[in-house]
């Protein structure tokens, strides 16, 4: 049992709990939106105009809040984000809320994490950083359609 | 343990942290036996020991050297501790976004916020306060859910226990800077 264990198993553990790569190890594309973030900052979460998405990795202890504004048409006109969190997850979803903005909401839930990741050049330990991007882009679109839909039934039933 | 009766070093890599250390696989460890064991091993693998001895040999005390400071110091926290205790359960924390309660991620949200908005000193300290007794509180249930085998529940704690211990670390890191 335990006393079998192989040690590379148990040295990547080790690596995992306390290698934090300092940030000269970031590509440039990461330091650009981790030095000049996009879109900080929040919406009215009571606003039925907007979704929220809250979203936590918790191996890492990040936190990652997305909200998008949506007119009338469906479209995206607005996007906010908070991350708290190491480079790759503040630069992760500082590009998700650019490209988002612009995009119709059926659009925007095809962003995938990997085109988050390829732009960003993220190496294999930081890719659930964009995974958590992905996610959050997700829950927001989720929760503005909660909101409307119980909106139209609320109608519905007036 | 690591070496053989005769004094030969051993290889020793597939012993876990706790057998390493000499101590039993629980959350509840007694730190002063741990540092007692620690400082033991680190004196028999100590390089000065194996000088004479062939390079085979001495090698292995080095690697040997630095798997026990790794055990030593990830069984010394009570953080790295439940992590490694979940991950050899087979229950690891993971990366991607996990059923992580949404009022708990709010509440987390708003101490950074407040860290970030702190504008005297005292403000820190009280959210300081606030967070010690946090990450006490996630302790003591690790403890308690470790203690009844309860591993899905220790894992949710330590879930809670990583998000304040990274809230300390901001906060440490401001105090330094504040100090410099």
């Amino acid at each position: 049992m335990a006393l079998f264990r192989s040690s590379a198993q148990l040295l990547r553990t080790a690596a995992e709990v306390r290698f934090v790569p300092p940030p000269a190890l970031y590509h440039k594309n990461v330091i650009d939106h981790y030095e000049n973030p996009r879109n900080v900052g929040s919406l009215d979460k009571k606003d039925k105009s907007v979704g929220t998405g809250l979203v936590g990795a918790p191996a890492c202890g990040d936190v990652m809040k997305l909200q998008i504004k949506v007119d009338d048409s469906g479209k995206i006109v607005d996007a906010k984000f908070k991350t708290f969190g190491c480079g790759s997850a503040i630069a992760s979803s500082s590009l998700a809320t650019e490209w988002v903005k612009g995009k119709s909401v059926d659009e925007a839930i095809k962003i995938k994490n990997t085109d988050i990741a390829k732009e960003l050049c993220l190496p294999p330990v930081k890719l659930h950083c964009s995974m958590l991007a992905e996610d959050a882009i997700k829950a927001a679109l989720k929760d503005f359609k909660i909101k409307n839909q119980s909106m139209q039934t609320a109608a519905a039933v007036d | 343990m690591f070496f053989c009766e005769c004094g030969v070093i051993q290889e020793v890599d597939k012993l876990g942290y706790f057998q390493v250390l000499g101590m039993p696989e629980k959350f509840d460890v007694d730190l002063e036996s741990l540092s007692q064991n620690y400082k033991n091993l680190q004196r028999q693998l100590h390089p000065d020991k194996h000088s004479l001895k062939p390079k085979r040999e001495q090698d292995l005390a080095e690697q040997q050297s630095s798997y026990v400071v790794n055990a030593y110091q990830t069984i010394m926290k009570p953080l790295s501790r439940a992590m490694y205790l979940l991950e050899i359960n087979g229950n690891p924390l993971e990366e991607e976004n996990t059923s992580v309660d949404q009022d708990f991620l709010m509440q987390i949200m708003e101490t950074n916020e407040e860290i970030i908005e702190a504008d005297s000193s005292e403000d820190l300290r009280k959210i300081e306060e606030v967070n010690d007794q946090n990450i006490k509180e996630c302790i003591q249930n690790i403890s308690q859910a470790f203690g009844t085998n309860n591993i899905d529940l220790a894992k949710s704690w330590t879930i809670k226990l990583k998000y304040f211990c990274n809230i300390d670390g901001k906060l440490r890191e401001i105090k330094q800077i504040s100090f410099d």
